[in-house]
């Protein structure tokens, strides 16, 4: 074996004899058995680096797909989680929206805006009456003591005898108090169908309280425009009241 | 091939599996779904589909993929002739002579031990020399481009120092497997 025996073999492997050296190689691997086994060897030698690298490379890809494969996962495992968290922002928005609407709701509203039409003093609502005294005293004082059931026959005696619209007024409220809302309601009707429009007014802030009360906020925002429309004592609040209904 | 192949092509060869993870990424899940529907294993896909991938990456070497437009398809076509390779299906389209090339590396003839004794005679030539044998007969790079990668004058040194390195590795092979085949001393390379 000489140096262009092995030139002749490195140019079969390479695919670059010409035909001249087709022949010379041919011949040398029929007659020549070192010349055959240095063919063979050499072949042999560039497959095994062909194959070793090939195998680098298999469990490169596989390395490569692998962390491809957990990169996905992770992302899709972050999307789930953003899913997750737009979720979570959705469900806690609809509770805040429903906790809001539950604390503008009629019912809350009239707990917020309610308060008991006020006793000045016994001495006023005597002077005014003109039944026994004894009889407004008892009304207002068991009113004042928040005595509603025992307040209200005093009040409707006195709220038929007399035309001062204080004892309508009281009279509606005990009945709220005691639960008894239509009956509040027929008395701040009669209150508010009445012409003076302080007293109107008066009747209107506490009708629509009242049918606030019993869950009618339509008819409960028609009293307040009313008000509204009109200076007096409720005209700013029945606006407020209004804007939160 | 368009620029885009080139590109990759260069970076293959430079060892960056940039594209091979473009690849994976954009067009594997459909493999492998795809696979899936034909009765494939998750497994027996997703393996399938990693021997396509390389062999795509050596066929983009030898310049035999020439649509950068159509590589969801050609890494499809692949993955399905490997399939039927699995099994013992006919072969689809004229890819089947590289796709049988990959498929003699899995399925090499070569003992075991010839692969080592020729890897561990390879280990003994200088790291040059290693680089120059694996990107001629491995990456399929030219001589002009072996010169410029490893700073030689030109593609007939690169080619005279291929020829001294593989003299001198089938000598060390010889060594270690007691051949018989006697080396000139004269033609001892000089790594």
């Amino acid at each position: 074996m000489n140096e262009m025996d092995y030139l002749l073999i490195d140019k079969k492997i390479d695919g670059t004899l010409t035909p001249d050296e087709v022949l010379r190689f041919e011949r040398k691997l029929a007659q020549d058995a070192d010349f055959a086994k240095a063919y063979e060897l050499q072949q042999t030698a560039i497959a095994s680096l062909q194959l070793q690298q090939h195998r680098k490379r298999k469990t490169e890809v596989r390395a490569l797909y692998e962390s491809i494969k957990e990169k996905q996962a992770q992302r899709r495992k972050l999307q789930w989680y953003s899913l997750a968290a737009a979720l979570a922002v959705v469900v806690i928005s609809s509770l805040a929206y429903i906790t809001i609407g539950r604390s503008s709701s009629p019912e809350a509203l009239f707990a917020q805006y309610y308060t008991p039409y006020p006793v000045i003093s016994t001495r006023n609502a005597t002077d005014r009456s003109p039944t026994e005294p004894s009889d407004s005293v008892q009304a207002i004082l068991r009113y004042a003591q928040e005595d509603y059931s025992a307040a209200i026959p005093l009040l409707e005696d006195l709220s038929e005898q007399s035309e001062n619209i204080q004892w309508k007024l009281l009279l509606g409220n005990a009945y709220l108090k005691n639960n008894q809302h239509n009956e509040a309601i027929t008395s701040f009707q009669q209150v508010a169908s009445l012409a003076d429009p302080v007293a109107q007014q008066y009747g209107r802030w506490y009708l629509a309280l009242a049918l606030l009360k019993v869950n009618q906020p339509k008819d409960a925002q028609t009293q307040l425009e009313t008000i509204t429309q009109q200076p007096g004592l409720y005209q700013t609040q029945a606006q407020t009241l209004l804007d939160e209904l | 091939m368009p620029d885009l192949l080139q590109a990759w092509k260069k970076q293959l060869q430079q060892g960056n599996t940039e594209p091979l993870a473009i690849l994976f990424t954009k067009f594997g899940s459909s493999c492998i779904r795809s696979l899936q529907q034909k009765g494939c294993s998750l497994e027996d896909a997703e393996d399938i589909l990693q021997d396509a991938v390389l062999i795509f990456r050596q066929n983009l070497i030898d310049s035999k993929v020439c649509q950068a437009d159509k590589l969801n398809k050609y890494l499809y076509t692949i993955c399905l002739n490997l399939y039927r390779i699995r099994r013992r299906q006919p072969m689809l389209e004229d890819i089947s002579e590289v796709v049988g090339k990959a498929v003699d590396q899995n399925r090499s003839s070569i003992p075991e031990e010839t692969v080592v004794k020729a890897m561990q005679a390879f280990r003994q030539l200088s790291s040059k020399c290693q680089q120059l044998l694996i990107s001629y007969y491995d990456q399929g790079m030219r001589m002009d481009e072996i010169a410029e990668e490893l700073q030689l004058a030109n593609a007939d040194v690169a080619k005279a120092t291929k020829f001294r390195c593989i003299r001198c590795w089938i000598k060390h092979l010889t060594t270690l497997s007691g051949s018989n085949v006697q080396i000139e001393e004269k033609s001892k390379p000089n790594e």
